[in-house]
């Protein structure tokens, strides 16, 4: 079930009227039946995966908690490990692998054959997959005790607000948080309604409308010049940004209806001063995983520099491979983890002179326009591997930026109404995200003292929805992943 | 606050929202309607007036390929009779369908020309999406378009209580075509340009195996049966390829050509007419006639349709 469908519209008033109707102690039931309803409305048959997954976990964790003995304990956190990341390499990287593998043999003439399985990836696997790992994990080392009670644990697996495209919560967080009795609140019903409506706008008006002029430049490259592909890029660094965080407002809203505080996935990314700075903007949940749950583990910072380092890359490469089983996303991942290194080596030598004066706030803001911009040119330099169909059509694009500038694409009669459409709603939001970026507090529309003003400028947004939204049914980019 | 003071703020905070948001989307809806009736060239104003102007005797009806390939002025020279080109580019047997069930209301042509292609009946999730296109016209057929709507959601007549949502994603063109008018001969648009030859062995209408749309076929169906039922001398006519290809081959051209000789249709089918055969110099691109082949077309198919003309 998507959430830009009207399925999805009539599926969680029903629900969120029933929550409040039913005793507390019985919500898990009725939220749990829900998920699972919910992710069924795809495949039903890959229920049983998460099912498999929460079952596993589950037990894996109890018996983590039962046995005194190190080695045993290390013997069902791999349980746990192999039993999660095989299906994810298998439903999701197999192929991939296979693939890649059978490219290699025909480089050398070697007539072997890796097979090629027709499977379809499991909506949401990476998502759900790492968030019941993080729960293992946190167990074996003694963070969280283990959960005794099935149901709330199955609940947490499969949560329907962020099952497909997360955030990916910590068990840490959301688990106590979806035990906790919520009681009907004003506040989180009009928290819950504004964000959903917000996180409409980001996908409907600004990402399914971008999709459609980047989806006829980066599936035509031949045809196209550099002045175009910059034009696509620019518009598809705002699409995955409108899609997927537009899916986590959404995500978070529906949520918070219910009570429950999930957390913060973006925090104004294209405002980041640099690499670093963007990772703590974009996709929170994900990089605080990879943070805590494969960046630490390594060794973090905590060892030689040229190991910490490596230790950068390999999170980011591995990080790129997450988003999906191509090469494309590889080298994504690399070109990120380069720079990542690379913004962290001018940290250190930068903290070796001399620490400059504070200066006034408005000035900081102009100051950061610089680092604003360079951070912006390299992420976006990394979202052409991204969106390219192939690592070859990428380097045609960058080829084509440097070398045959060429006309602006402009889409013909009623064509130009998608990167017009756009536009518009990527000028709103920057000019909103750039107002409570650097003049935090001031006037603001959406967050007005005055109740008619806050509720006029929700309308209006729903108005624009309305009428210049993509309502044919666009996909989440982010379920793939 | 107690759950139930809360509750009733919440409850009358949403019917303030929900009144807001009311009056916003009729208000705004009704003037996006004046625009959108109001527009003088384009897409949208050239179907405004097929619906609610014309009163042509020959009206031609199809996709881009009727758009671009029927030249009004020589069909009206050829054949002494008002003509309109009601193509509409990107919209196939559906479509056409639902056009001339809302024509019919108000005008019912002598003749009519239906411009085919040899896949009609394949099956294109596309054809769908774009019935959207039928929105602005609801609030005035709305029987006749339910079932058209539904075609594209279950839920799409529900969405239809919302003015604005009628006129989703036409602004645009409207100021598109307000900044930019794109002049029209009775409908007919040229189209200047030749394209390069094509390589060896390409194909417009690949052979491979595609789904037959069993929607589109009832569609094709009901189409002749509305023409008869109110008198319009139907005229099915095939355009040219440039390519010259074996389109008879194609599963959903056979079915097209056993349609119309079971409802005893007349179809012209020039799509591997010589004249046209890698005749580069007559085509805007590899399934468009430019402007100088549109006009040999339009001389050939006037003598083509004149022996149907005559009751």
């Amino acid at each position: 079930m998507l959430f830009n469908s009207i399925q999805f519209a009539l599926f969680l008033p029903l629900v969120v009227m029933v929550y409040y109707m039913i005793p507390a102690r019985y919500r898990y039931i009725l939220l749990l039946s829900a998920s699972y309803y919910f992710y069924m409305c795809w495949n039903p048959a890959y229920i049983i995966l998460i099912i498999a997954s929460t079952i596993i976990d589950f037990y894996a964790a109890r018996q983590i908690e039962a046995v005194a003995d190190k080695g045993r304990k290390k013997l069902f956190l791999m349980l746990s490990l192999c039993s999660n990341l095989g299906i994810l390499f298998f439903f999701k990287y197999f192929n991939f692998f296979s693939s890649s593998v059978n490219s290699l043999f025909q480089q050398f003439n070697i007539m072997a054959e890796s097979p090629i399985l027709d499977i379809l990836l499991p909506v949401g696997i990476s998502f759900y997959t790492f968030q019941t790992l993080s729960y293992t994990i946190d167990v074996y080392r003694g963070e969280k005790s283990a959960e005794t009670h099935l149901g709330y644990f199955a609940l947490y697996v499969s949560f329907f607000p962020q099952l497909v495209a997360g955030p990916i919560e910590r068990s840490t967080r959301l688990m106590p948080d979806l035990k906790e009795h919520k009681t009907f609140k004003y506040e989180n019903l009009s928290r819950g309604i504004k964000l959903i409506i917000w996180g409409f706008f980001m996908k409907l008006v600004i990402a399914d409308r971008a999709s459609i002029y980047v989806n006829a430049v980066y599936n035509n490259p031949e045809e196209h010049g550099g002045i175009t592909f910059i034009a696509a890029t620019i518009l598809f660094a705002f699409q995955i940004y409108g899609d997927f965080a537009g899916y986590s407002s959404i995500a978070i809203g529906s949520a918070r209806i219910m009570g429950y505080d999930l957390m913060q996935n973006f925090n104004r990314p294209y405002f980041a001063t640099n690499i670093r700075d963007f990772w703590r903007r974009w996709h929170i949940s994900l990089s605080t995983w990879f943070r805590d749950y494969l960046y630490i583990p390594l060794g973090g910072n905590r060892v030689v520099k040229w190991r910490w380092y490596m230790n950068l890359f390999l999170t980011f490469l591995i990080s790129g491979l997450w988003h999906g089983a191509n090469w494309t996303f590889v080298i994504w991942g690399a070109i990120h983890g380069v720079f990542l290194v690379i913004s962290t080596m001018r940290k250190e030598w930068s903290k070796k002179r001399q620490p400059k004066p504070k200066v006034a706030m408005y000035a900081n803001g102009l100051a950061s326009i610089p680092g604003i911009i360079s951070t912006n040119v390299i992420v976006l330099f990394a979202w052409i591997f991204f969106r390219a169909n192939n690592v070859q059509d990428a380097f045609t694009i960058i080829g084509g930026i440097f070398t045959n500038p060429g006309e602006l694409f402009i889409p013909g009669n009623a064509g130009v109404a998608a990167p017009l459409y756009a536009g518009l709603g990527i000028l709103l939001l920057w000019t909103i995200e750039a107002k409570r970026e650097f003049y935090k507090g001031k006037f603001s529309f959406f967050k007005s003292e005055n109740q008619w003003v806050r509720m006029f400028a929700y309308a209006l947004l729903v108005v624009l929805i309305v009428f210049v939204g993509v309502f044919d049914g666009g996909q989440f980019i982010y379920f793939q992943f | 606050m107690d759950t139930q003071s809360q509750f009733i703020q919440f409850a009358r905070k949403l019917a303030i929202f929900a009144l807001i948001l009311v009056i916003l989307d009729q208000s705004i809806g009704i003037g996006a309607r004046e625009l959108y009736f109001s527009q003088k060239t384009g897409r949208y104003a050239r179907l405004n007036h097929l619906l609610y102007e014309t009163e042509a005797e020959l009206i031609v009806m199809g996709s881009s390929h009727a758009l671009r390939h029927y030249d009004t002025e020589i069909l009206e020279q050829n054949l002494e009779m008002d003509v309109y080109n009601g193509g509409i580019q990107g919209q196939f047997i559906l479509f056409q369908e639902a056009v001339l069930e809302m024509l019919v209301e108000r005008h019912a042509p002598k003749h009519m020309v239906l411009n085919v292609a040899p896949d009609f009946f394949v099956y294109q999730p596309t054809t769908y999406e774009r019935l959207g296109e039928l929105k602005p016209y609801y609030y005035k057929h709305q029987e006749t378009l339910k079932p058209f709507m539904k075609l594209k959601s279950v839920f799409e007549p529900f969405k239809m209580f919302s003015k604005l949502y009628q006129y989703n994603s036409t602004i645009a063109h409207i100021f598109r075509y307000l900044a930019s008018p794109q002049p029209d001969v009775e409908g007919y648009v040229k189209l200047e340009g030749e394209i390069p030859p094509l390589p060896e062995g390409t194909r417009i209408y690949p052979q491979e195996h595609m789904d037959m749309d069993s929607v589109a076929i009832a569609a094709f169906d009901q189409f002749i049966k509305t023409a008869k039922e109110h008198d319009i001398n139907l005229i099915l006519v095939a355009s040219p390829v440039v390519t010259g290809e074996d389109v008879d081959a194609l599963k959903a051209y056979q079915l097209l050509k056993q349609q119309a000789i079971f409802h005893g249709i007349p179809l012209l089918d020039y799509s591997k007419d010589p004249s046209y055969t890698h005749q580069y110099h007559l085509f805007h691109d590899g399934n468009h006639l430019n402007t100088e082949g549109a006009k040999l077309f339009s001389v050939q198919v006037a003598e083509g349709i004149k022996p149907f003309l005559q009751n």
